[in-house]
């Protein structure tokens, strides 16, 4: 079992040492209550270690790399990829919404666009006959 | 899992077992729930000594319970215009 729980440990190098503690006190703690000792059934009971790392790796969207020892990647940097995942996610998922929602914001730009246009014409129209009408006055009277 | 920590504190071998009664869910599928449950502060855990070791003990908080409450009330309305969809009831029939 302690072969098992070093393998899954293994297999967390990317999480702090706090959270590999809680995972490891976790999964050591229900092959006990299982009644679990060896380390082929622990893999029959849990899955393999590989298995269950994926599993909480994935909880905290980080990408498991292939290799045991996986890189160890500044919390930072693996903060700043998980915003950008999830926004890509964001992005992908909300594209049903955006798209409509920018083509009828150009499409009220445009109507927009033709009330104003045609508002300064009729303006100037009226203008100009305004200014005919006067001349004609002018030159009638 | 929220739902079943309001009759009693679990161990999670135990609320494992627990939820394996009712859903199919892998044995250790139920580490990254907890964990994300108790990282919302709708659970707390509790260390208690069981023959020379720790059980890690999860109980429900009041955020969490208040959180359940809302939790059954969605899927209350859910499952409901779910039913109603599937039976294909019209009103005009």
């Amino acid at each position: 079992m302690t072969e098992y729980i070093q393998a899954l440990q293994k297999l967390l190098l990317q999480l702090t040492a706090a959270e590999q503690q809680d995972v490891v006190e976790y999964y050591r703690e229900y092959l006990q209550e299982a009644d679990i000792t060896t380390y082929e059934a622990a893999v029959a009971e849990l899955g393999t270690p590989q298995t269950v790392a994926r599993k909480v790796l994935a909880d905290y969207s980080i990408k498991m790399t292939e290799q045991p020892a996986g890189r160890q990647s500044t919390p930072a940097g693996t903060k700043a990829n998980v915003k950008m995942i999830w926004l890509v996610i964001l992005a992908l998922l909300s594209t049903p919404v955006t798209i409509p929602l920018i083509l009828v914001v150009g499409a009220l730009v445009v109507a927009a666009g033709s009330v104003a246009f045609a508002g300064v014409v009729t303006v100037l129209a009226l203008l100009v006959a305004g200014f005919a009408g006067g001349i004609v006055g002018v030159i009638v009277g | 899992v929220l739902g079943v920590l309001t009759r009693q504190d679990f161990y999670g071998y135990a609320l494992t077992q627990e939820v394996r009664q009712r859903l199919p869910i892998s044995e250790s599928t139920l580490y990254p729930v907890l964990r994300r449950l108790k990282k919302n502060g709708w659970l707390t855990t509790y260390d208690e000594p069981f023959q020379g070791r720790n059980r890690r003990y999860y109980r429900l908080t009041r955020t969490g319970q208040a959180q359940l409450t809302v939790i059954r009330a969605e899927w209350g309305d859910f499952s409901q215009a779910v039913t109603t969809l599937l039976e294909g009831d019209q009103q005009d029939d």
